[in-house]
Formats: structure tokens, sequence, C-alpha cells
């Protein structure tokens, strides 16, 4: 428990207050569409939380994996700096699933999510919580690796833009689109959607279990770029 | 005059040799020609400086966001490193550090999306079958792109002295979406005025590039895209130069 109140502390407020941040901006962009007189497009804006879900959650993974600055004195500790990094990674994660997993839920109860999936209660949750688990460990992985969170960080958000743009190449390019994010729902296909799901949410636990790896080399991690 | 030079000499020096810039740009770079390689010639012709812009504007719909995030962290470097009270007791004045750290870094980060644009124009190029296209790349740079690179990397230089470094990506992220690529008939956003750092007006303006989304086939005159250009500078130097306020306002209450 005092392991778990300590790692919530050296995470930091921002990786607590960024999910929220998302959730409030899109609430207010949406409040605005309906004032200026755009209301149809207010679902639409408050429904972007499945998207911005990943990307805040992906930069929330990296900024716990991010470089320590005691990093001599955490690894002359008897608890292992591997253990202490993947509580720290694992709170945010949970906590940013949390934030979007109950904005997400609330807004298909109140119906007005856009692209809701048919025929399957929790189906909704799979629009973010893949994408979120590949832009985490996308993004953990690069800061680890190169020891330079602002690469993750980087990484994650041209991951995030190029995935919601030119969706005509994505689709294109057969061997892409299982790793595709932003793939829409097709009721005429769903198996495809579900497929791409379960890829993208592998690779994204793949990423994450080879960035618990390279935290167990403490010569690894003396390396920081800062 | 030689404090500036000196910081910016070696900020220029600092970022160009961080591993994170060319990884960032290296992801993006081999994403974009991942997603263009089954791409075909385009549907109608253009002519070929029409072509180079289209090349560009696919790449700079992206690329900035790595950039504006690679500088994220420069002005906070010193507190994190526990040098600023060193730096503050140099004969060097806060402004020479100032400017200097953003134009040294701003500059290096630059180099490898210049290069990576240029790359991508070359490959696309090639599969178009005009591989002179990046040819038009240095002015399409100087006039299109490089405005609103300055004006990204003055608000991440800036913002960060109130925002950890974190919130600020997203932020940016979330800005870069909305301001740039959302349409202003889906919700109320900068894209599609002069302070769209994406450069539409300048590519509008000067190329008489028509074939964005903000001027229904139009060229506009070149006054506006001038106006676009400068409002982009005189913002993003606004925003250092509150900075500079803030900090010196600081330090003189301390």
């Amino acid at each position: 428990m005092t392991a778990l109140a300590f790692e919530s502390r050296r995470l930091g407020w921002p990786a607590l207050v960024a999910p929220l941040f998302a959730v409030l901006a899109l609430c207010f962009f949406g409040l605005l569409s309906q004032v200026i007189g755009a209301p149809a497009q207010t679902d639409r804006v408050l429904s972007a939380i499945v998207q911005v879900g990943s990307m805040v959650g992906g930069i929330a993974a990296v900024s716990a994996v991010a470089s320590d600055p005691a990093i001599e004195l955490r690894l002359s500790l008897p608890r292992s700096v591997r253990r202490s990094v993947l509580l720290r990674l694992l709170l945010a994660l949970l906590w940013s699933s949390a934030v979007i997993g109950f904005a997400t839920e609330l807004l298909h109860e109140l119906g007005r999510l856009t692209s809701e999936i048919p025929d399957a209660p929790l189906a909704d949750q799979l629009e973010w919580l893949p994408p979120l688990l590949l832009l985490a460990g996308v993004g953990a992985l690069t800061a680890v690796a190169t020891r330079a969170a602002t690469a993750g960080a980087g990484v994650v958000a041209a991951a995030w833009v190029l995935s919601n743009l030119l969706s005509q190449l994505w689709s294109s390019v057969t061997w892409l689109t299982p790793l595709w994010i932003a793939l829409p729902f097709d009721p005429a296909d769903p198996a495809r959607w579900y497929w791409n799901r379960i890829t993208v949410a592998l690779v994204g636990m793949a990423c994450l279990a080879i960035t618990a790896v390279l935290l167990g080399r403490p010569e690894h991690l003396l390396a920081a770029e800062r | 005059m030689s404090a500036f030079l000196g910081a910016l000499r070696y900020e220029f020096c600092m970022q160009l040799r961080r591993r994170s810039v060319w990884v960032s740009i290296g992801f993006a770079l081999v994403l974009l020609f991942a997603l263009f390689s089954r791409s075909g010639p385009p549907e109608r012709v253009l002519p070929p400086a029409d072509t180079a812009l289209r090349l560009v504007g696919n790449a700079s719909f992206f690329l900035p966001v790595a950039f504006g995030i690679l500088l994220a962290d420069r002005w906070r470097r010193e507190r994190s490193l526990g040098t600023l009270e060193l730096l503050d007791s140099l004969p060097a004045s806060l402004g020479a550090r100032l400017w200097g750290k953003y134009f040294g870094a701003t500059i290096a980060t630059m180099i490898p999306l210049l290069l990576a644009f240029a790359l991508f124009m070359l490959y696309s190029g090639v599969r178009i079958g005009d591989a002179t296209l990046v040819r038009f790349l240095p002015l399409i740079f100087v006039v299109v792109i490089a405005p609103g690179l300055l004006f990204v990397a003055a608000f991440s230089i800036a913002c960060t002295e109130w925002l950890p470094v974190p919130l600020y990506a997203v932020l940016f992220t979330g800005y870069w979406f909305w301001g740039n690529l959302v349409p202003p008939e889906r919700m109320p956003t900068l894209n599609c005025t002069l302070l769209t750092p994406i450069g539409e007006y300048p590519a509008a303006a000067f190329f008489q590039h028509t074939d964005v989304g903000c001027f229904n086939g139009q060229s506009i005159p070149i006054a506006l895209g001038l106006a676009s250009i400068a409002l982009l500078l005189a913002t993003g130097a606004l925003a250092l130069f509150a900075l500079q306020a803030y900090i010196t306002r600081r330090a003189a209450a301390r």
C-alpha cells in the first residue's frame, strides 16, 4: 500500500489531470457547437473521446516510464526499479482507462455515442482500449529503449494524428490495416473489426512486455537523455 | 550578442545530437513511407509546383506534431537539472539565453524535419514519375512551413514554463488536430484562419495552390499570405516576450 501511494505521488498530477482535461475540453467544444447552432456536431465532438483517450493514455504511459532524476539512488535500493516503474505505469493506465471508460459508458447510456457497436453491451469500450494499449506500449517502449521521454511522446503523437488521418491509405496497405487504431466498425464485416482490436491489443501488450524486460537492465537505465 | 550566439550554438549542437529528435521524426517518416507505398498516381494532372505542395501538405499534417513535442522540454531542462541558478549567475542576460535557446533548438530540429520532407518528396516523386519535384522544397519550406514551425516552437518553449511537459504534449496534440485538421463547419476552430500554422494561406497566396478545402478552389491575394506569415511570427514572438517578461519580473521579486 505504501509503495502504491508513493508511486502515485511519483507519477505526478499531470498524468492524473490529463484524461480529465481531455474529457472537459471535449465537453467544452461540444457545448460550443450547441451554442453556435450546430447541435448535429455535438455528439460527434463528444464521441471523439474514444479517439482522444488512447492518445492521452499513451502520453501518460510515456510520462510514467520517463527517466528518473534520482535513478542512481533508486538503483542502489533493494526494491527493483523495474517493479517501481511498472507499478507507476499500471497506475497511469488504470487511471486513464477509468476516466475514458466511464465517459464512454456515460455517452452510451445517454445515447450520444455516434459510433456504437451493435449487439454487444461493452463493445464500445473496444474502440479506445486496444488503441490505448498499443500507443502506451509503443510510447513506453520508445521512451525506455532510447531513454528519451520526448521520443516516446513524439512517436505517440505522430502515430495518433496519422491514424486519424489518411483513412484511404490505411485501408489500402494490407499489412498495416490490422494495426490501424482508428479502423471504423463495418456492420457488414464485424469480424474484421474484432480481429483488428485483438491484434492491436496484443501488439500493445507485447510492446509493454519488452519495455518490462528493458527496465531490468540497470546499465541501460543510466544512459538517459536529458 | 556573443552570449546570444553562444547560447544558439550550444543549443543547436545539443538538439542536433539528441536521439529523440531523430527517432521521432524517423518513426513518423517510416510510417509515412509505409502508408504511401500503395498510393497510385494523382487522379488529375497538376502543375509540378502544385504536386510538390500537395506532397508537402500530406507530410506537414503531422510531422510538425513531433517537432513541437521535441522542443517542449528545452526550457524546463535547466530547472530539472538544477543548473538554472548557475546560469542566472553568469553575465549572459536572460533574453540572450532565451532567444539563443529558441533559435538554436528550433533550427536544429528543423534539419531532420527538412530531411524527412526531402526524402518523402523524393520517394513520392519517383513513384509518380517526377523525381525532380524536390527542387521546390527549399522555397516551400521557407514560405509555407517555416512560419508555422517558428510559431509552434515559440509556444512549445513558452508554455512549458507553466505546464508540465506531458500535459503540454497532450494539449498540443489536441490543439494540432483541432486547429489544423478539423473543418470549420464541424466545430469552431482556428483551421482556415490566418493563424493556421499548417501554411494554407501562404500556399494559396504565393503558389496559387487551391487544392485545400478552405478556399473552395479560389486563389487568394498575396497580401493575405503575407498577413498570415506576419501574424504567425508576431504571435510566436509575443509568446516569447511574455515568457521573458514573466521570468524577469519573477527574478526581480526574489
